[in-house]
């Protein structure tokens, strides 16, 4: 089932939760709704339930708008951050509950419960109370009770946020190979950007109720609109760097008080469309800055190794120059120590960003 | 923490000291009083088992189990019904805060009134003139003679008065116990296909049932021992109509001065209301032996 | 395993009052957006509490409205005003060749009973309930199943061994022998109250207030008792008020009519003047409820917040 958001809006009092949001959801996709908590995308999850009416625009399944539709009637599924799993119900009870609600007779309920079971590999739990079930388990029977009325679309509003790290990792993947098979248009809400990332066929980026970007992963990896998806999106987040950019003998460079970088020559094309913009926001993600202990004379540019961070695999090093902080990931093979002298370059892209507007000055309109 | 006995013994004593002369003196006395036959003159005068025997030969102390058990009964199910109707309204089915606080706010006035005034506002009420409430009422329904309901239906003068005054204990725990349910379960099962009062059957009620258990054991407790507003209201009569047992146990007491009889009448209420207790406390241990604090 | 949210926690906190009430305020709001939410059966539900609610609203209105009027149509709408009723202010009541005592002495009556039962019961269930959160010795398990214990022997059903008792230690027929059984009869119950109170503050603060070089008392007095300042409040209100409007220990325990209160003189009128001059009645009724309604109005509200189990009806 498609879905399309047509100008929502949604106000509570005097707070605007959601701002003019569009967005198309193709059939059997699955789209994250992506951003920090309280940027309205759980409210955007809940009025696509019909929990919550839209103040303003419309919200299509298929072909009908289903704004005035209670979510019995909508055919959707919703797993909750918490499951809800009703706690004096069995697991069974609550699989069959949808069901039962719509008065299907016992031995369809049966049927449907124990193949939506097996299918989620719960079936040896369905005696036990939610209250025994560890939570890995319990969300697969969330999941179920969602599942089990074969809704059009299914809604999960931070379904893994409750687990432990080890276990979301699993969930994650297990989800989308599960949606993956059912075919199922999918909505899912989560703040967490590696989640969205590993899960997601499309991603809506929402701040302040105001949708960001909507676009793949890759795309708002590699090509972020403006300065607050390019730092939401990447772990460690990307460096922002305040400065201007300049022409000098023909090249172009960034500069600020403490440092000067030469910018590739494909950017110059772009900005010499935007003449009028001087102070801009330099970004580049640290694993696209490399370090290396050589003196070099080149630029005479050296930057002072403030901290190292233990990451795994990486390192994570902080860099200063002046005011100026830049963090880098490197191998562990390089083993810097604090108070070292290095000089950098970057081996992918950077970013420009327009001081004023936040947005992304090698996007095109 | 460790402690100095000394310490204890200057933070506790006060409340040891009282809950010794006024509970545990007095629960050690009426055991020995209801053995002995004193009267007015106070002089203890052992006389065995014969209050207990005199109690049980006598039929008006049947009538009296049955009229107790009868007005226990029906008040129980007036406030407990009364208290979840409000609580439910209160809460799930009203959207304006105000009025909720209203209609609570409202309900918790006959706790805080002077026992003597809230009974002086019931005898208007059911005032057996056209000049009282019900009467005004009946009359606004074309019935034109106005009913002595004091006479009439004294039962029910009763069960309204101490219904009403309870319900908002009731109210006040079953509104809260309802407010804490997660949104996430009412919100949930709308998605699973529930109407308003299918979420009130298989959600909210269920949720809650341990909070209903514990007020219709607690109620049940303080409905035996209360007998203040019989007292005021109808003294008992008329023809005993309204005795309840405790009641009765107090006018053996203080009115006809038959202490060591009362006394005899309370212990037997005192051991039921133990029994009450004891049902109640094996429940709600077992609760959580289960593990099942109430989840939400 | 559930719900994070710590509620069951925040239900009983002491202090975080106005925060609660406003989440709960949204949470409504919140319901009213709902598609599902029916409009009908909120009118429904408002109908039937209006109706439910009936004898208590006319109820009160009517002893305010009977105190300053002379008739009424059908007991209910004033046709006349009087101030003829509320005559006891400042002469004596006479009911056929009785006389009965003015009502201010018995006004002071109920008014020491009341800050007394008040003051005493929460210092004492203050301290109690701090021995009973924070202290581990022998026999505090024993103390707490007996607080819950007395919960099944009303004060009532103990009444004639108390009669006894009082006459023992010659409290018999006296104020303060009537103030002392109430305490007593109410203590553990807010004892039971406070320590939940005390419960409910960390013991962090405890500890570092010891680290900070306070001594027990010094802690009590310094740390724990401001913190508490809510909690005291309500349990001081509800002292008040059940003091304020006592009826049956007076009645049975006080035989001198100087040493009356409100709650028994009110009562005695009720007997001789009920169904026949409603006026007087509802007049002194409405005299003694001014601290009630009082109260009420300015207090309702945190009320609400409080649940009150020891008051029994």
């Amino acid at each position: 089932m498609k879905v399309l958001l047509d100008n929502i809006t949604k106000i509570f009092g005097r707070i605007i939760a959601v701002n003019n949001l569009n967005l198309e959801i193709d059939d059997g996709k699955l789209v994250v709704l992506l951003g920090p908590s309280g940027c309205g995308k759980s409210t955007t999850l809940l009025m696509i339930a019909g929990i919550y009416r839209p103040t303003e625009g419309e919200i299509w399944f298929g072909d009908k708008v289903v704004n005035d539709l209670p979510p019995r009637d909508r055919k959707i599924g919703l797993v909750f951050q918490s499951y809800a799993l009703y706690p004096h119900m069995t697991v069974f009870e609550n699989i069959a509950f949808p069901l039962r609600l719509k008065k299907e007779n016992k031995e369809e309920i049966n049927r449907k419960v124990r193949e939506i079971s097996e299918f989620l590999e719960i079936n040896e739990l369905l005696e036990r109370k939610p209250i025994q079930l560890s939570g890995g388990q319990q969300q697969r029977v969330a999941v179920a009770r969602a599942l089990v009325k074969s809704p059009d679309i299914l809604l999960l509003d931070e379904p893994l946020s409750n687990l432990d790290a080890k276990l979301r990792v699993m969930m994650r993947s297990e989800l989308k190979k599960m949606q993956m098979r059912l075919g199922i248009t999918t909505i899912f809400v989560t703040h967490d950007q590696s989640e969205a990332m590993t899960v997601a066929d499309k991603i809506a980026v929402i701040k302040n109720g105001v949708l960001q970007q909507y676009s793949s992963s890759d795309e708002l990896y590699d090509l972020p609109r403006n300065i607050f998806v390019a730092t939401f999106i990447g772990s460690p987040p990307m460096n922002i760097i305040e400065g201007s950019i300049q022409y000098e003998g023909g090249n172009l460079f960034f500069l600020n008080p403490d440092v000067r970088f030469s910018l590739p020559k494909d950017l110059e094309f772009v900005l010499k469309q935007k003449r009028n913009t001087k102070d801009v926001l330099f970004g580049v993600r640290p694993e696209d800055v490399n370090i290396s202990m050589k003196e070099t004379t080149q630029d005479s540019i050296s930057w002072i190794i403030d901290m190292v961070e233990m990451m795994g695999r990486e390192l994570l090093v902080t860099l200063s120059r002046g005011k100026t902080i830049l963090k880098t990931l490197i191998d562990r093979e390089h083993s810097p120590s604090i108070g070292d002298r290095v000089n950098i370059e970057f081996s992918g892209r950077v970013f420009l960003f327009d001081k004023e507007s936040g947005k992304n000055l090698l996007c095109e309109e | 923490m460790e402690v100095k006995t000394s310490s204890i013994m200057g933070f506790l004593g006060p409340f040891l000291l009282l809950v010794l002369a006024f509970y545990f003196v007095p629960v050690i006395l009426t055991v020995i009083l209801s053995y002995t036959s004193m009267d007015y003159k106070l002089s203890w005068d052992f006389v065995g088992f014969s209050n207990f025997e005199h109690f049980l030969t006598q039929s008006l102390t049947y009538k009296i189990l049955l009229t107790t058990l009868i007005y226990v009964a029906l008040t129980l199910i007036f406030n407990v019904g009364i208290a979840f109707l409000l609580a439910l309204m209160t809460t799930y089915f009203t959207t304006h805060e105000n009025t909720a606080m209203f209609f609570r706010a409202i309900w918790l006035l006959p706790r805080l009134t002077p026992v003597v005034v809230y009974c002086l506002l019931w005898m208007w009420i059911f005032e057996p003139t056209q000049y009282g409430l019900f009467n005004t009422i009946l009359s606004l329904f074309g019935k034109s003679s106005s009913i002595d309901w004091f006479s009439a239906y004294p039962m029910g003068v009763i069960v309204f008065a101490n219904g009403f005054i309870g319900a908002s204990f009731g109210m006040v725990t079953f509104s809260s116990a309802i407010k804490s349910i997660s949104r996430d379960y009412i919100w949930s099962a709308q998605v699973d296909g529930a109407g308003d009062w299918q979420i009130v059957r298989r959600i909210i009620v269920p949720m809650i049932k341990w909070e209903v258990m514990y007020i219709f054991i607690w109620q049940t407790l303080s409905l035996l021992n209360s007998y203040v507003y019989i007292l005021i209201l109808t003294d008992g009569g008329p023809l005993h109509e309204t005795e309840v047992w405790s009641l009765y146990s107090y006018h053996k007491a203080f009115k006809y001065m038959e202490f060591g009889n009362g006394a005899a009448l309370s212990l037997l209420l005192v051991i039921i209301g133990i029994v009450f207790t004891f049902i109640g406390w094996k429940i709600f241990g077992f609760r959580r032996m289960m593990g099942q604090e109430v989840s939400r | 395993m559930k719900d994070k949210r710590p509620q069951g926690l925040a239900k009983h906190k002491v202090g975080i009052k106005s925060k609660r009430e406003k989440r709960g305020k949204r949470a409504q709001e919140v319901r009213g957006e709902a598609v599902t939410f029916s409009r009908r059966n909120e009118i429904i539900s408002t109908i039937i509490m209006t109706i439910i609610s009936i004898p208590i609203f006319l109820s009160y209105l009517w002893l305010f409205l009977s105190s300053f009027s002379a008739k009424m149509w059908h007991g209910l709408i004033p046709l006349s005003f009087t101030l003829h009723n509320w005559r006891f202010l400042w002469e004596p009541i006479k009911f056929g060749a009785v006389m009965h005592t003015s009502i201010w002495p018995i006004t002071l009556n109920t008014l020491l009973l009341a800050f007394a039962v008040t003051f005493f019961e929460v210092l004492i269930s203050t301290l109690s309930g701090y021995a009973l959160s924070r202290f581990r010795f022998k026999g505090r398990v024993v103390i707490q199943g007996m607080t819950m214990i007395l919960h099944a022997f009303p004060g009532v059903a103990l009444l004639i061994a108390i009669y006894y008792v009082l006459y023992t230690i010659r409290l018999l027929d006296t104020l303060w022998g009537v103030m002392l059984v109430k305490i007593a009869l109410e203590i553990p119950m807010s004892t039971n109250i406070v320590k939940g109170f005390f419960d409910n503050i960390p013991w962090d603060v405890e500890w570092s207030s010891f680290v900070d070089g306070c001594n027990r008392w010094q802690t009590w007095r310094y740390v724990i008792l401001p913190l508490l300042k809510p909690g005291i409040a309500a349990i001081s209100l509800f002292s008040f008020l059940s003091g304020w409007g006592e009826f049956l220990y007076i009645y049975t325990f006080i035989f001198t009519s100087k040493k009356q209160t409100l709650a028994t003189f009110l009562n005695s009128l009720v007997g001789e003047f009920k169904f026949v001059d409603y006026g007087l009645l509802s007049a002194v009724a409405t005299f003694y409820m001014i601290p009630t309604l009082l109260f009420f109005i300015f207090t309702q509200k945190a009320l609400l917040q409080m649940s009150f189990g020891g008051r029994k009806a």
